[in-house]
């Protein structure tokens, strides 16, 4: 008993840190996550986002939803006369240091400018973290209510980059494993008899079952381990798996149709959007790697070429389904900007890229966006 | 020092090897009466020690007696398993046979229950069900929950009903029913369900068969309108894992304590339990009560706009799927008929009769504005077919087995009065898929 103890203290002492997975929203039903409603959030520091120039504001309305100022009023009901445009997106929708220097702002300012004394809004309906299916269900369940005349789907990012991080299964958030995980540990720790508990909880225990079922997974993500999803895969296995890559692909883009179908029902104008990526600039996105997941270079080179091959079989992909949708619009971003001049960290780039990325835009969607400044006159 | 003190104590020798005196062979137990004289504060040891055990005893026997005599603990039921945007869904190429009989068939048949990979009820293991709907097929998607996805066999479930009236009706023609059914789910569930897997399946209709859960759920589980039933408890797991917070294994031993619970139930002087116990009415916290509901009109008229809102997604949706869009209020007992309900809500919650009452009265103000809005939006949405059903089972014990389902053979009564009621929409469906 005594020893038990003992093993018990030391294995607990000299177990690996345990790993907490990157959250930034909250629970919601059916998006699974998104921002918190009517937040008013400014912080005291600068940020990287803005070259440490400025410090950040962020405002959401009741739908979480990033706004302008505190208690801006976005109705429901679009007013006559007004061209409505809605972002969707991850954390490259929502995010930048305030709502006018993020991306949704930014072409807001840029159409306002360019059409002056017209009513235009753009709606940032950006949830970081988040894969492009829930931005379908974000769509379905809130965006609509908003009736845009126009639906931007910017993503590709993570949806992308997951099976490498977090999450292999197609369309499935990043932090599903995890919430199956709490889910069946809270239901565990209800029905369980407390003598199961207290097995499962034992590090001996964990040990001895470990030695005794060698290929067991880890469920919980420690420190020792690099990836924080046990659904994640190793970049060669990506790397050696062209159908892997293909169906991944085509899973994502999925999402790209149903932005299409969609829009038969809801009677607004379908964008999609590959987003820029600097996986492709490898000299500089290595190192980035290296710093950012401490990964040696040779892991750094193999996982950026597995994100090469994805991105590229999305290019290819895309290039092939415009004929399928003529009146749908595609815009393939991914060796859109050079770095390292115009990102800050991963697919993130500074406020004032954002600028340049609404004006490319803009120079794609126009004849879009002048059909529904005519409607709605 | 304790291997000394006991020695000298009472007498009793342990083998040791290390001790100053060298190694000893054990004499165990060697217990003597305490020489209450001598060492008055010896006896005060031992008498403590056994007026210690016996209290142990005495709690261990009053846990025994109470946990013998309490209420049953409701654990929140969960029959699926978590799935990405429906929140949850039946399990995937399953196969599930029971060995005993249910009250559905008034335990005349065993239950047969398979999947196939997207978690559709089957009839059969390994049946195919292609996502490309065959050239000529009548294909019809049955969306709801437990009305939808249970009964004894997949042929006695409405879908399966449903087919069997159908294809009585048009021999000769290819006729499948989807069972997508999710045993629990609200109906924005099945709208999500529907728009990420069912309209894969191609169908020309879809039949929404619902509102049991929608309209009982304030009452249950979760009165925040569109969330499903486990979505609190769900956020609770999720916040207590990220907090890493997990109960000490003494506190989860006297959460489980009847003897605690008792204690703190007359210290709180009635506070709601927070862990749902049979003896509470209430599973959710999020629940509201019956007078509120009957009081409250803005928040039923919310509550009915807030379910109803998923038949206009349902309607909304046909034109980008192209399908029929049939939208169906289904049969109930509680609330419409007090007789039956009464008693039958104080079985299955475990109510007292006068709250039963008050929650028939809740359901019934329920139902009636649920049928007061649908009568509204009949004119807004002509190409669909709305169909309420709440009245039509009567009188309730022919077919209920319990509050919200039917016998297996009343599934069949159910499928005909809505052929009958959508056989135009069936029949021009029909006929677009006629083979040439």
């Amino acid at each position: 008993m005594g020893g038990a103890i003992a093993a018990e203290i030391y294995l607990s002492y000299h177990a690996p840190q345990r790993l907490n997975l990157p959250f930034y929203n909250v629970l919601y039903p059916y998006v699974m996550f998104r921002p918190l409603e009517s937040v008013v959030y400014e912080t005291k520091e600068t940020f990287a986002m803005s070259h440490f120039q400025s410090r950040a504001y962020v405002y959401t309305n009741e739908d979480g939803f990033r706004v302008p100022s505190p208690h801006y009023k976005l109705p429901r009901e679009k007013p006559p006369g007004q061209l409505r445009i809605a972002f969707l997106g991850g954390s490259l929708v929502e995010l930048a240091s305030t709502f006018d220097t993020a991306l949704p702002g930014s072409l807001r300012r840029l159409l306002r400018e360019r059409y002056g004394g017209r009513d235009i809004e753009v709606i940032n309906a950006g949830i970081q973290s988040c894969v492009s299916r829930q931005s379908i269900a974000q769509l379905l369940f809130t965006v609509v209510d908003y009736h845009p005349d126009i639906v931007i789907l910017y993503d590709g990012g993570n949806d992308l980059g997951l099976p490498l991080t977090y999450e292999s299964r197609a369309n499935f958030p990043y932090n599903f494993q995890t919430m199956q995980e709490a889910w069946d540990l809270y239901r565990q720790e209800r029905q369980q008899p407390l003598w199961r508990l207290a097995l499962e909880r034992s590090n001996l225990y964990r040990l001895l079952r470990a030695r005794l079922h060698p290929g067991e997974r880890k469920t919980i993500p420690t420190a020792d381990a690099p990836l924080a999803g046990t659904n994640a895969l190793p970049a060669s296995r990506i790397i050696a798996d062209p159908d892997y890559v293909r169906s991944h692909v085509a899973a994502y883009l999925g999402n790209w149709r149903k932005l299409i179908e969609l829009s038969a029902a809801y009677n607004y104008q379908p964008v999609c959007i590959l987003t820029p990526t600097a996986a492709f600039a490898t000299e500089y996105a290595v190192v980035e790697q290296m710093k950012s997941t401490h990964m040696d270079r040779a892991a750094a080179l193999e996982w950026l070429r597995a994100v090469q091959m994805l991105h590229s079989e999305a290019s290819r992909q895309i290039a092939e389904m415009r004929g399928a949708y003529p009146d749908a619009v595609f815009i393939d971003l991914a060796h859109f900007l050079e770095p390292p001049e115009k990102y800050f960290w991963g697919g993130h780039v500074y406020d004032e890229a954002n600028k340049v990325l609404a004006q490319r835009i803009y120079a794609d969607i126009r004849p879009q966006v002048e059909r529904s400044l005519r409607e709605v006159q | 020092m304790y291997y000394l003190w006991i020695k000298r104590q009472m007498g009793v020798v342990f083998l040791c090897r290390g001790c100053p005196a060298g190694p000893r062979q054990a004499v165990l137990y060697n217990w003597s009466l305490p020489k209450t004289q001598s060492r008055p504060w010896r006896a005060v040891g031992l008498y403590g020690g056994i007026v210690l055990v016996s209290l142990l005893a005495g709690l261990i026997a009053a846990e025994a007696y109470l946990a013998y005599h309490s209420a049953a603990r409701m654990a929140l039921p969960f029959y699926n398993r978590l799935y990405p945007y429906v929140m949850f869904r039946p399990y995937e190429s399953y196969i599930y046979e029971t060995r005993e009989t249910s009250p559905m068939s008034h335990d005349k048949s065993r239950v047969f229950v398979y999947t196939n990979e997207d978690g559709f009820r089957v009839r059969s293991p390994g049946y195919k069900l292609p996502k490309e709907k065959p050239a000529g097929q009548l294909r019809i998607a049955v969306l709801g929950a437990s009305q939808v996805e249970l009964a004894s066999t997949f042929a006695t479930t409405l879908p399966g009903s449903l087919e069997t009236v159908l294809r009585r009706q048009y021999p000769g023609r290819d006729i499948e029913v989807i069972d997508a059914g999710i045993q629990s789910c609200i109906s924005r569930q099945s709208i999500v369900e529907l728009e990420i897997t069912v309209v894969d399946y191609h169908p020309d209709m879809v039949i929404l068969y619902d509102g049991g859960n929608d309209l009982g759920l304030p009452l249950t589980y979760e009165s925040r309108p569109n969330f499903p039933y486990n979505f609190q408890t769900m956020e609770e797991a999720w916040d207590l894992y990220r907090e890493e917070h997990r109960e000490p294994l003494w506190r989860m031993a006297l959460r489980r304590s009847y003897l605690y619970r008792a204690i703190r139930a007359r210290r709180d002087g009635g506070g709601r339990n927070v862990v749902p116990a049979a003896d509470d009415p209430f599973a959710g916290t999020n629940a509201v009560s019956p007078e509120r509901i009957v009081k409250d009109h803005d928040y039923v008229a919310g509550h009915v706009a807030a379910y109803l809102s998923n038949w206009r997604k349902l309607v909304e949706l046909s034109r980008a799927y192209g399908y029929r869009p049939v939208c169906v209020l289904i049969p109930s007992s509680a609330g419409l008929d007090a007789n039956y309900a009464v008693p039958a809500m104080m079985k299955w919650f475990h109510l007292d009769r006068e709250t039963a009452f008050k929650w028939v009265r809740a359901f019934g103000v329920m139902y009636d504005e649920a049928g007061l809005q649908i009568e509204r939006m009949r004119r807004a949405y002509p190409e669909a077919a709305f169909l309420n059903l709440a009245h039509d089972l009567t009188p309730p014990e022919q077919y209920f087995w319990d509050l919200a389902h039917i016998y297996d053979e009343a599934n069949m009564i159910v499928a005909e009065r809505i052929y009958r009621q959508i056989r135009p929409a069936i029949e021009s469906a029909m006929d677009a898929e006629a083979p040439r």
